[in-house]
This record gives structure tokens, sequence and C-alpha cells, in this order.
């Protein structure tokens, strides 16, 4: 559930409708995700999941991995 | 016009889907071009992505320049790029963290007013810098407040206090840009304030991206910022057509009759339509002109008017349709009657279905989503800043009595046979003269906001204006009309370029307050005998078609030019001084005023 919404909000932010993301994506391996789509990524994934990015949190969001288990954590 | 770009604004999804709204704006067509340099004390690129997309949904397509991270000093004070550029807007986007000189607890009083002094000098340094070197439109933050106050509330009074000093220096901005309209602030004071600071501020993206406010805050910036900008090349609205019922007053004035509308002061919904009529009365004072589209008998529409608390009645409003009729055909007559273009037009109506039909009939007028609470209609109005200045001159306070001189006129000329006994009972004149000082302000804006009677719709800042001005090289007119029924200002503007014993008319504009007076053949015969004063053998003139200048395109047949070039697009005339033996115009006296 969690995957399949931030698939949505990658597919937006990347403006890549047929984008398929898994736990195991990282920056290196989509083009476009660099340090003003992270921006983007993270101001979005605080809005669709209503939670708040803390300062030592943001560096989670280098991985779909790792963004998964802090929304999972921040949910909670 | 994209509703996203409406207030209120959804920030997550503009974010969201910034990729794909670019790609959809970009199918327009009709844009015009503009180079704007954004230069940060903070991180900019999210801000220029999404004042990107604003601007193309304002039809005005952006080149940027971007300095780098806090380089916003070095670029205008050094950088050859931004010279290469030549940039027609520069931003400067700093925040309260971009103070150098903040106060300290022992500073005293003199300590702090120097400070103050020297942060302000920093600017206006830039903005002097900035305005000779590129000769453009520089748009300035203020500063917001701060998200914390050691102080606490003593931080606002205290003279160590950074709230008492952001206070100061925001004045000290003001008071220098008042009497300098090249410089416009950006007021993030007061939307921060209207979003809220704890809102506009995100620490954590500070410390990590260098952004001085919230992603949520970005889209409401560029918002702004797209605002003045479309103010600055002309595009501000300059009419409200409202609707009546439900809409100026609470209920249905044909069901309920006059005596039961909710107006006045007698209960909270009554004084919440009356707030309403009190801010529309405000933009009547500035220059916005009114106008009622509404369905209702005409008979029962003006005796609402007339009801004695309506705080705005019958004679501010330059054209009332009230019938039956589709809304769309009465504001394309509104339009018409009033010659303004379609596009300069915000409908008001509570009614979705209305305003569907609207929207979808005349894509051009601007509908917001007003819902249907009365006390919050002014946010729709003013957070969309569609009647935004960028300052206000004499000419936009009396734009309304124009109007309603106008209307005399119009009835007046049902009383005659023909039309040239109507203009000559006008008993017209005009002063036409070369460019004085205390006009090149109106100058610049005719050639800003004029779109219909404009034969290039070339656009001028007021400092090129004064350049011109004082050139030999150029024949510059302007042309003031008043008649029986008063001063239509000054309504027509000519500038012409002198190479060798040919002068070419780079600009021929006029008002479309005085259509059909025989104006534009004053002109010419000033045009005429300056030439001949200057010994000019031949002048030329170029038509450039736009969306809007139709009006005009066989404006220099008329006048007796012969075609040298004729395409689609643009044409060129030409006619031999010698050649013009009288005078066209027959009706309108020259003279000088006052």
């Amino acid at each position: 559930m969690i995957l399949e919404k931030l698939q949505e909000i990658f597919r937006d932010i990347l403006d890549d409708e047929k984008l398929v993301i898994t736990e195991h994506t990282t920056r290196d391996d989509l083009e476009g995700w660099d340090s003003l789509g992270t921006v983007s990524i993270i101001a979005a994934v605080s809005e669709e999941f209503n939670i708040k990015i803390g300062i030592n949190e943001i560096d989670m969001f280098k991985d779909v991995n790792s963004i998964v288990s802090l929304i999972k954590k921040k949910m909670e | 016009m994209n509703e996203h770009f409406d207030y209120p604004l959804d920030t997550a999804y503009l974010l969201r889907k910034k990729r794909s709204l670019k790609k959809e704006l970009l199918k327009k067509d009709h844009f015009i071009h503009k180079k704007i340099a954004v230069l940060g004390g903070s991180t900019t690129a999210e801000i220029k992505e999404m004042l990107e997309l604003f601007l193309l949904n304002e039809e005005i397509k952006p080149q940027f320049y971007e300095s780098d991270y806090n380089k916003y000093f070095e670029e205008i004070m050094f950088s050859d790029e931004l010279k290469a550029f030549n940039p027609d807007i520069i931003f400067i986007h700093t925040s309260f963290k971009n103070i150098l000189n903040s106060p300290e607890i022992h500073d005293d009083n003199k300590q702090i007013q120097d400070k103050l002094e020297k942060e302000f000098d920093h600017y206006k340094s830039l903005w002097e810098k900035a305005i000779s070197d590129h000769n453009c439109i520089v748009i300035q933050n203020n500063f917001e407040y701060p998200r914390n106050r050691s102080l606490g509330n003593l931080d606002t009074v205290n003279y160590n206090g950074l709230t008492y000093f952001i206070n100061k220096l925001n004045l000290m901005f003001s008071e220098y840009i008042q009497d300098n309209p090249q410089v416009l602030i950006n007021d993030i004071n007061y939307l921060s304030s209207w979003i809220g600071l704890d809102k506009w501020h995100d620490m954590s993206f500070w410390y990590h991206f260098k952004y001085s406010l919230s992603h949520h805050a970005i889209p409401y910036l560029a918002k702004n910022l797209s605002i003045i900008i479309r103010s600055v090349f002309g595009k501000s609205k300059k009419c409200l057509v409202l609707d009546l019922d439900n809409t100026l007053w609470g209920g249905i004035i044909g069901d309920d009759g006059v005596d039961q509308i909710k107006i006045g002061k007698e209960t909270a919904l009554a004084e919440g339509y009356t707030g309403f009529q009190k801010y529309i009365k405000e933009l009547t004072h500035r220059g916005i002109t009114l106008a009622i589209a509404s369905k209702n008998e005409y008979e029962n529409a003006i005796e609402g008017l007339n009801h004695p608390e309506m705080t705005l009645n019958k004679e501010n409003f330059s054209c009332i349709k009230a019938n039956w009729e589709p809304k769309f055909i009465n504001i394309d007559k509104i339009a018409q009657e009033i010659n303004i273009g379609i596009d300069s037009l915000v409908f008001i109506d509570d009614n979705p279905a209305e305003r569907d039909i609207v929207k979808s009939q005349l894509p051009l007028v601007a509908v917001p989503n007003i819902g249907e609470d009365a006390a919050k209609f002014i946010d729709y109005i003013d957070r969309n800043g569609y009647f935004e200045p960028i300052k206000i001159s004499k000419e936009d306070m009396y734009r309304n009595k124009y109007y309603e001189a106008n209307k005399k006129r119009e009835t007046e000329k049902a009383k005659f046979n023909n039309y040239n006994e109507f203009l000559q009972s006008l008993n017209m004149i005009a002063e036409i003269n070369s460019f004085q000082s205390i006009y090149l302000e109106r100058i610049a804006q005719l050639t800003n906001k004029t779109n219909q009677f404009n034969l290039t719709t070339r656009r001028y800042s007021p400092s090129e204006i004064e350049q011109i001005s004082n050139s030999k090289s150029k024949v510059t007119l302007y042309g003031r009309l008043k008649d029986k029924y008063g001063d239509n200002g000054l309504i027509s503007v000519v500038i012409g370029d002198i190479r060798g014993k040919d002068l070419h008319i780079d600009l021929w504009l006029m008002s479309c307050r005085v259509l059909k007076r025989d104006m534009e053949k004053a002109m010419f015969d000033a045009i005429v005998e300056e030439s001949k004063k200057r010994e000019i053998k031949k002048i030329y003139g170029y038509y450039y078609k736009t969306a809007k200048n139709n009006m005009v395109i066989d404006h220099y047949q008329k006048l007796g030019f012969e075609a040298v070039e004729e395409a689609e697009d643009r044409s060129k005339w030409v006619i031999e001084v010698s050649n013009v033996k009288e005078k066209k115009n027959k009706f309108i006296a020259r003279g000088k005023y006052e």
C-alpha cells in the first residue's frame, strides 16, 4: 500500500506514467531523482502521508526501502 | 486559465504535478517572451520552476537566469553573464536570514540606526546598479518575520529586537520605492502572515537545502510574483462583472421583493454583503470599472440598486445588463460597450452553473469559484490579485469618470442626424506636443497596457521613454483630448525615429476611450507638421499584427499611406510629406489646456 502510493508520487514528480519502483530502487537508478527531485519527493511524501519529516530523517530519502520504513515508523 | 493556479492553491498538487502541468501549459499559443533573472540569497531552484508554471498560465513564457546559491549581490555588482542575459526583470529573493547587520542586545539606539542605514544601503546600491546596467524592473522581497523571538513580545518594541529592525527596514524599502517606480516590492511580510509563519518557515528544509521558506509556501510565493509580473506587462484585469442575487445582496429580488433582500447592517448576513460591496467600492476608487450581468427584470435590478442600504449604487456601474439572455452574451456585450478586451474581465457569480457556462463560452474571462459564503467572496478577488496595480496614477483614479462622460456622449450621439454633426457638437480641443517630463510615466503606462489601437505594440519602461524624449533623432508626440463633457486625459502617443530624410513610426497608440473621435487624424496632422519642421520627406508606418490589434489593420491605408510591404502578420506603409495637402482632422481644435 505504501509502496503503491510512493510509486504514484514518483510517477507524478518524474512525470513518467509507466515508472515502476521496488524496495530496491535507489537514487542512482532513476534519472531525475536529483537534489531538486529529492526536495519534491520529501514535500509530496509529507503531504500524502500527512507526516512531518525531521531534520535527521531527510537523509533517508536516498532509496525506496529507507523511505518506506521511515513512513511506516512515522505512521505507527 | 488553469484553475489549479487560482486561490485557494492546492500546493501539494502543484508541487507534485509540476512536470505534467508544464507540458500542458506549453500547448498554449500567444505567449509573450520575457527574460527573468532570479537572484537568491537562499536556494531558488524550486521557486524558479514553480514561477515558470504560474507565468506560463498567464501566457508569459519566461527565459530564466538563476544565480548561484546566495550570489545575488555579486551577480548584480560584477556579473558579465547577467549583463549579456539582458533581463526584463530581476527578482531579488532575499529573506531576513540575509540581513548582514543584525541588531545585537548590547547595541545602543545610535548603533541600531547605523545598522539600519547600512543594511538599507546594501539593497539600495543593488537596485541602482541593476537599473543603471539593465534598465529593467527590479522585484525585491521585503522581509518576513522570523520564526522565533528571543525577546518575546518585546522584540517588536525594543530597538534591539529583530522584529523592530525588520519593521523599520521594510518601511525604509517602501519609502524609497515610493519615488523609484522601477523597483517593486514582493510583500513576503504580508504573504507569510497570510499563510502563517508556522507554515511559512520549515527549519529542517533550511538546514538541509537552504530554502528560506517551506515547500508549502513556494507556490504562494510564485503566485504572488506572477501577479506582480502580470501587472508589469499590462495584463492586470480592468473590469469586474457582477451578478446581483446572492452575490451583491442576499436573496432573490424577483421572488423576495426589494424589502426582503439582505443588505445593510441588520443581520450578520446583510453585513457580509455590505462588506463585499465596500471592498468593491474601494476598487472603483482606484479605477476598476464595474458592470452587472444578472438574470433579472431590468426594473427589479434597478430597484435593488436603489435600496437605501446599498453601498454601491447605479452610478457606480458603467454597464448594467439585467435580462434573461445567457450571461456570456451579456458579458460579451459589456466588453464591447465599455470597449475593453474580454480578457480584462473578472466575472463574479455565486451560481456554479452560470460560472461554468461563462468559463466554457468565454475562456479568456477570469471566473473564480467563489463558493456561496458572502463572507469569503472578497478573498477570491483579493488573493487572486486580478487588479494588482504597479502604482496608482491620477489617470486610474479618474478612469471611471471618463467612462461616465462617455455614456453621456453615447446618449447625445443618438440625437444627431449624422456623425459629423455629433463630432462638431462636442467642441473638442486637443493638446498635442512633444513629450514633457510630467507625462513620461503616463506615456510609459500607456505603452504597456494599450493593446487594441496599437500599431506595433512596443512596450517601453519609464526610463526608456525618458531617453527617447531627450533624443534629437526621435519625433515624440502625446495627445490629450477634452470636450464639453470633460477631459479624456492623455490618450495618444506617437514615437518616430528619424533616419536621414525619413521618419519611421515605431509606436502609434491611442486609448479606446476616444475611438471614432478623429483624434488619430489630429495626431496625423501633428506628425506631418513636425515632419515639415524637420525637413522630413517620407513617413513610414508599420503594422504588427497581434491577437488584439485587428482594429488598426488598415489604419495607414485610411490615412492615405501606400503599402510598401504587405504580409499576413505585418505591413509597412509610406507617404510623401509633400503629397499631404490638407489637414485630415476637421473637428478638433488644436490648443493648450488649462
